[in-house]
Order: C-alpha cells, then structure tokens, then sequence
C-alpha cells in the first residue's frame, strides 16, 4: 500500500518534471525565435517538409471526410425533412471542430512523427554534438525554423482541408443526393460566421501547430540516442500531441463560447 | 543554406494557395466585411420569445437581412431582443417583428412585417408591434387541460 | 590545460595536464572513457564534480553560450564524423564560415575546396554524406574540423575502419598540422602504430586514474597495467622508435 502510494508520488514529480523541462524548452525556443542569424531558407526547407509534402494527405482526407458527411447527415436530416440544412450542418461542424482537429491529427502523424525522428536520428548519430561543438545553437539551428514551420502550416492546412471537405459534401450531396447547389451553399454561407467560426478554427488550427511544433521538436531533443530511443520518442510525439491537441480543442471550445 | 529556387517556388505556391483557402473561408463562407460596419441596431419587446436564440436570422418575406445580436430582460422584466440589420433596408417604424418557425419544428426566426409609413426606424429604436412566438407546448397543454375539464 | 576530475563511475579522483601546442594521445580500453574524456574538453558533458579548464576557461562555470566561445577555438572530429546528412559536403564543411564569419557562399566554396585537398578530397562537394564511403566521410569531417584553423584539435578514434593509405594521410595530416601551426591535438585511438609514431605525450586511462608520459616513458615503464596494454608489439615498435629518435638526433 504504502509502496504504491510512492509509485504515485514518484509518477506526480516525474511528470511535474518533465513539464517543467518542457515549458523551459519551449522558453529557450522562443527566446530563440530573435535572435540572429536568421534561419529563413531552413524555414523554408521546414515548411517544405512539413506544409507541402502534407498537401496531398490533408486534401484527400479532407475531400473523404466531407463525401461522408454529405452523404450521413444528408441521410439523417432527410427524416427530419431539414435536408435544406446540410450546408450549414456540414459548414459549422468543419469549421469549428473537424477542419482543426483532424488536420492537426494528420498533421501530427505525418510531419510531427517525423520531425521527432529526424532530430532523435540526428542525436543519436552526434550530428547536433556536432553542431554544438562549431558553436551553433541545435535548438536554434535545428528545432526552430521546424516548430515555426509547423505553426505556420498548420492553419494554411486547415484551410485547405475545409475547402476540400465542403467540396465534397457539396458533390455528394448535390450531385448524388439532388440537393439544390445554391441552397447548399446559401445555407453554409449564412450558418457560417467569420467572428464565430472561422477565427475559432483559425485560433485553434494556430495552437495546435505550435503544441505540435513544440511537442515534437522536444521530443527529438530529450530522445535517448540510439534506435530504439527515437521509436520510443517519435510514437511518444504522436500520443502526446493528439491528446494535447484534443485537450486543448476543448479548452478553447469552452473558453471562446459555443 | 544554397539557391533551391524550385522548392521555395512550390513553398511559396503552398503558402498562397493556403491563405486563398483561408480567404475563402473568411469573405465568402464567414462573411466577414470590412470597413466601417453597416449594420443598425433596432430592439424589440416580447411576451415570449420561445425558443429563440442570438444568431437567429432576421427576415423580411423570407430574405435575410439581419440577425439577433442579443436577448435580455428590459426594466419590467419582458423579453427583450436586440437585432443587428443591413442598414441599407429601410424598415418602416410602423413595422411589427414576428417570431415565427421554419417548418413545424425547424429553427425560430424573426419575421419583420413592413408598415406604411415613409419614416424608417433608426439605431436603437424599437419595433411598435411585435407578435410572440407561437408555443406547441402551450397549446398542446391547453388541449389536454381542456379535454380534461370537458370530460 | 589542466584536468581533473572527481567522483565519478568512469573516472574517479583523475588528473592531469596536457600541454599545448603537443600531440597526445589517449589510451585505454573500450570503457575507460576516452570518449567521455574527449567530449567533457569540448564541454559537451560536464563532471559530476572536480574541474576542468581549457586554456585557462573553467568549463563548468560556463553557460552554453560561453561555451560556444570557446568552442569557436575547438575543432572536434567525431568518431562517425557527425555530418548533417541532409547537407552537401560543401555546406557542411562551409557551415562554420557562414555562421561565425557571415563569408558569402562564393568565397566559402574556394576555402572549402582548398580544405578539402588538404584531405586529398576533390569535387566531392555537391555530394551528400549518404553518397560517402566511409574514408571520405571521415575525411570530410575532418575537413569540417579544422576549417575554422582551431587551436585544439579532438580527434576521436580517427583511425578506426579506415584503410592503410587514409590512416597515413591523416597521420601526416595531424602532424603538419601540430608542426606548422602549432595545433594542441589530442586524439584517441586503438590504432597503436601510427598513434605512437606522433604522439608527443601518452595518457594511459585506466580504473580509477591515468598514467601519463612520453611514448617512451611508458614503454619503459615497469607498471604490470601499462606493459600489458601496450602489449609485446608496442614495446617493441616504441624501443625501435626511440632508438631512431635517438639515432637521427645524435
């Protein structure tokens, strides 16, 4: 009994710990973020990795995930005779929840994972050893323009996603379902409220990149230098940053007002 | 970091590609209007306001031009609405504003019936007529109180 | 250049000095810490107590960011040369001018080819590490080491895996280097010959402390610990090299 009361103890200061070791990553990168030389054509290699080879999964997942809202909810309100209401059904959901949660999901899987094993790889094979010993800042150098990056990308991608989600709802449901075009439209259009909705999902789509961004690149950082240390912190990356996402999706949803 | 004049092209693609979703998202799905705001305050009294909510939309014979911007208790305590419309709609100040249902179950809105008069109502003032919402339950509550007394 | 270490699970109450402007050499069994030793002199690690100072720095008060001053005076070649493998040799060896010298690329890319045919590499620098053998990596690291003409150079394991020829041409390399500008090396190695023909001073790492002398104070030493490491064949290679030092100074 007493045993385990001390297993719990020790868990409590282990991770009281290891989130003070991450705010005081998360301090020196952003007090990194001024600092000189810039990082810009990093940055861009970053962006690169994480935003564009990103495009292809977010807009596909993003045309499936609306073909099958059109095609359950055209389905479900059609009993209620509201099938009028599909637009502005499938607009909020995307905006406010969908659009930011799952990209920052996939974005997590795809570019967060190998953000983390990239830096755990580089760790393990002394390159940012490497680097400290010319001098230069790993965190600065390596794990800066990354997180920036992946903060940057990820609204752009929200965006993308929505687009391609109400797209295909819209071919479901007016192409498959006979739904009228312009009622679908005219219907997300007026559900759909730029002080509501898309600042909530551009607030959220912004804090999830940055938790990832700061996640992630932590997580390569403090990962034990060898194989099986960067699998233990690129699979830690993508249990973390969902949940962190997840967790933070619901604080704002609260904060900002439903 | 050396000249990658292809990859930054495609990054820059990305990035403006992005923003236009979120363009988009912004002017055309969200609305958003810039410049100074064009939309006039006008409140109306209620006996009962039902199931209406703020963000329900304010039509004229079924044309959005506005929304409920808030819904509070005036200093007798009766339901009061505040309504935010495009100010470019004249609404006569002898119009009534009516809640009503779409459907027999959908969302409530608020119906504003014009009125004769050339002068139109102006920021801040109120509706002279309203009309409730109509209430299922109440009148279902009355048939059934009914029913009970006639047997 | 003074060290000294105190608890410690692989070194425990150590001491010594190195002087500067000399090769020395690091010895010891797989365990010893030779690399740890090596890495807490480029301040990548820190005693768990006792000091360590580098041309007069104490290392353990240092921030990081002191430590990046005084690492600009240190080159350190890494065991598997630590490229960044998603860089061009020219990048990666040219790094260190673009960073601390703000050196347009132009102007890097003469400098490093001119560093690169001190290591007897040409036209290799578009290339990524990945396209490497592993002698040309090791060269191109160390390429990368001293291309900011360093002041104290460490070497870790420079030899190891490396064919006759590459070890030779990095011998000869180390040793122009410490020769014409007076570089303070220190390296580590299993590789006995070429580490004994150039090293000026020898440090013995063992359980609990060091031997310290020149090649031939150590194989003319009588300690059972010392005379096994070195083995028949070092005694005898540093007997014949002494009597040659000894023969061509007379």
């Amino acid at each position: 009994m007493i045993g385990a009361i001390r297993e719990l103890g020790a868990r409590v200061t282990a991770g009281v710990e290891g989130l003070g070791r991450v705010a005081r990553f998360g301090g020196h990168l952003v007090g990194a973020v001024p600092r000189p030389p810039s990082r810009f054509g990093f940055f861009v290699r970053a962006l690169f990795d994480a935003g564009v080879l990103s495009v292809a999964l977010i807009c596909l997942s993003g045309f499936t995930v609306g073909m099958v809202l059109g095609l359950q909810l055209h389905t479900t309100l059609t009993r209620f005779g509201a099938e009028e209401g599909l637009g502005a059904v499938v607009g909020l959901s995307l905006v406010r929840e969908l659009g930011p949660v799952l990209t920052g999901l996939l974005v997590t899987g795809r570019a967060g994972s190998a953000i983390t094993a990239e830096i755990g790889a580089m760790k393990s094979t002394e390159q940012l050893d490497g680097l400290r010993m010319m001098a230069i800042d790993p965190l600065h150098f390596v794990a800066l323009p990354r997180a920036l990056a992946l903060t940057i990308a990820m609204p752009l991608l929200n965006g993308l996603f929505i687009v391609f989600a109400i797209a295909g709802a819209y071919g479901v449901g007016v192409w498959r379902q006979g739904l009228d075009g312009g009622v679908y439209l005219s219907g997300l259009e007026d559900a759909v409220l730029f002080g509501d909705d898309v600042g909530q999902s551009l607030l959220k789509s912004l804090v999830f990149g940055l938790l990832l961004g700061l996640i992630s690149t932590y997580k390569g950082h403090s990962c034990a230098p060898d194989a099986a240390g960067v699998a233990r912190a690129t699979t830690s990356t993508v249990v973390t940053a969902s949940v962190c996402i997840l967790l933070a999706d619901y604080v704002i949803t609260a904060l900002w007002g439903v | 970091m050396q000249n990658h004049a292809t990859r930054d092209l495609i990054v820059g693609l990305f990035v403006l590609v992005g923003l236009a979703t979120l363009a988009y998202l912004s002017l055309q799905v969200g609305g958003i209007e810039f410049g100074a705001a064009r939309r006039i305050r006008l409140e109306a009294t209620f006996d009962d306001i039902g199931g209406l909510s703020v963000r329900a939309p304010v039509r004229i014979g079924g044309v959005k031009i506005g929304q409920v911007s808030a819904i509070g208790l005036d200093d007798e305590s009766r339901p009061k609405v505040t309504l935010e419309v495009d100010d470019d709609v004249a609404i006569s100040s002898d119009s009534s504003a009516a809640i009503r249902t779409a459907g027999l179950l959908g969302d409530q809105f608020i119906s504003v019936e014009l009125g004769a008069e050339d002068d139109a109502l102006a920021e801040g003032e109120a509706f002279q007529f309203t009309e409730s919402a109509f209430s299922i339950d109440k009148l279902v509550g009355r048939l059934v109180h009914d029913a009970g007394v006639s047997d | 250049m003074r060290l000294a270490f105190g608890k410690r699970t692989v070194f425990d109450g150590m001491s010594c000095r190195m002087a500067k402007g000399k090769i020395h050499l690091l010895l010891g069994g797989s365990g010893t810490g030779k690399s740890t030793l090596l890495r807490m002199i480029g301040g990548l690690q820190r005693p768990n107590s006792g000091e360590i100072r580098v041309a007069g720095h104490l290392l353990s008060e240092k921030s990081e960011r002191e430590l990046g001053e005084i690492r600009k005076g240190i080159g350190m070649l890494f065991q598997n040369g630590a490229l960044l493998d998603s860089m061009t040799v020219l990048e990666n060896v040219g790094l260190p001018l673009r960073e601390h010298l703000r050196q347009p690329w132009p102007e890097i890319a003469t400098h490093v080819a001119r560093v690169l045919k001190s290591v007897g590499l040409e036209g290799v620098e578009g290339l990524l590490p990945r396209h490497l053998s592993g002698g040309m990596l090791r060269r191109v690291a160390f390429a990368r080491a001293i291309v900011m003409e360093p002041e104290i150079l460490l070497c870790d394991e420079p030899f190891s895996g490396l064919d006759p020829i590459n070890v030779s041409r990095i011998e000869d390399l180390l040793v122009e280097l410490n020769r014409k500008l007076g570089l303070t090396i220190v390296v580590t190695s299993h590789h006995m010959a070429s580490s004994l023909r150039m090293a000026h001073q020898m440090i013995l790492l063992r359980r609990g402390g060091c031997v310290a002398g020149t090649p031939e104070e150590l194989a003319s030493s009588s300690d059972a610990e010392v005379t096994d490491f070195l083995g028949e064949d070092g005694r005898s290679y540093l007997a014949r090299l002494h009597e040659l030092r000894s023969g061509s100074a007379s």
